[in-house]
């Protein structure tokens, strides 16, 4: 017997089972279309994220701006009032000394 | 200019689907026939030539010609039968083998069928080598190439399995 033969004989082409294309163009349909994020969509996610930080950032800062504002007008405005009430003591003072002289 | 089956590869990697499907048809036989002989089994031979086809896919930018191309889908598919291998252990059984010493005529269908079960026997190296040689009709050099294996080792690889069939199959030679 002839083991070449025989091999040759054994191991040939077969003919494949209908469908093989076919299965593999579906399996990369669905591929696909299970791809909800795209990296174009996921660009978008990034920049819309970027802007809203950016905000956020911005809001705190121009509050703290405004709080530091009005403590320090409040401030001055305190010393404004001390400064008119010593006047005004002064002021009395001097009225008195005046009416008694 | 390209030749027909340039222009089919380069359509296909150009996203035509058609294309693609026509390279399907042209190499499916071929795919198919070396995981068929690898692991006798239909279904699992069936999976894998599309698993293999899903993969040329996503490699077609990389395709250069057709020559190329059956070169790329010998060696998955060779790679994709060894990793099937290393996932299961098929045993044709000594009373199999027996009966083979039975059968003398290498024309006889049932000779052929067990010389197909005796492959089963042989480890994944020996019977891929065996598969390529005798289906696909290649040199040693060109299935060392493929196997990513020095030519003595195929060499070998080929010697020790026809050794083994002989020995089972009780043949002389």
């Amino acid at each position: 017997m002839n083991i070449d033969g025989t091999l040759r004989k054994t191991v040939t082409r077969t003919s494949a089972p209908e469908g093989i294309a076919a299965g593999v163009l579906s399996r990369l349909d669905q591929t696909s279309t299970r791809q909800p994020f795209r990296p174009a969509s996921s660009m978008l996610w990034r920049v819309a994220a970027a802007v809203v930080l950016t905000a956020a950032l911005a809001g705190l800062t121009a509050h703290q701006v405004i709080e530091h504002r009005r403590t320090e007008g409040e401030r001055a405005r305190r010393e404004v009032m001390t400064a008119l009430h010593i006047a005004s003591s002064k002021m009395r003072a001097a009225q008195h000394a005046i009416a008694h002289d | 200019m390209f030749a027909t089956g340039d222009a089919t590869l380069h359509r296909a990697a150009a996203g035509d689907h058609e294309s693609f499907a026509t390279l399907i048809h042209e190499h499916q036989d071929m795919v198919f026939s070396i995981a068929w002989h690898f692991l006798h089994d239909r279904a699992r031979a069936e999976e894998i030539a599309q698993e293999v086809f899903l993969q040329l896919y996503r490699a077609l930018g990389e395709i250069e010609s057709p020559a190329h191309l059956t070169f790329w889908l010998r060696r998955v598919t060779a790679n994709r039968c060894i990793d099937e291998s290393r996932r299961r252990w098929r045993v044709v059984t000594l009373d199999q083998a027996a009966d083979i010493a039975r059968a003398a005529d290498e024309t006889d269908p049932l000779l052929i069928r067990r010389v197909g079960q005796l492959l089963q026997r042989l480890p994944a190296q020996q019977r891929l080598a065996i598969t390529m040689r005798y289906q696909e009709g290649l040199e040693p050099s060109e299935i060392g190439e493929i196997l990513d294996m020095p030519l003595n080792t195929v060499k070998s690889h080929l010697r020790r399995g026809l050794s083994a069939l002989r020995e089972w199959l009780g043949v002389t030679l």
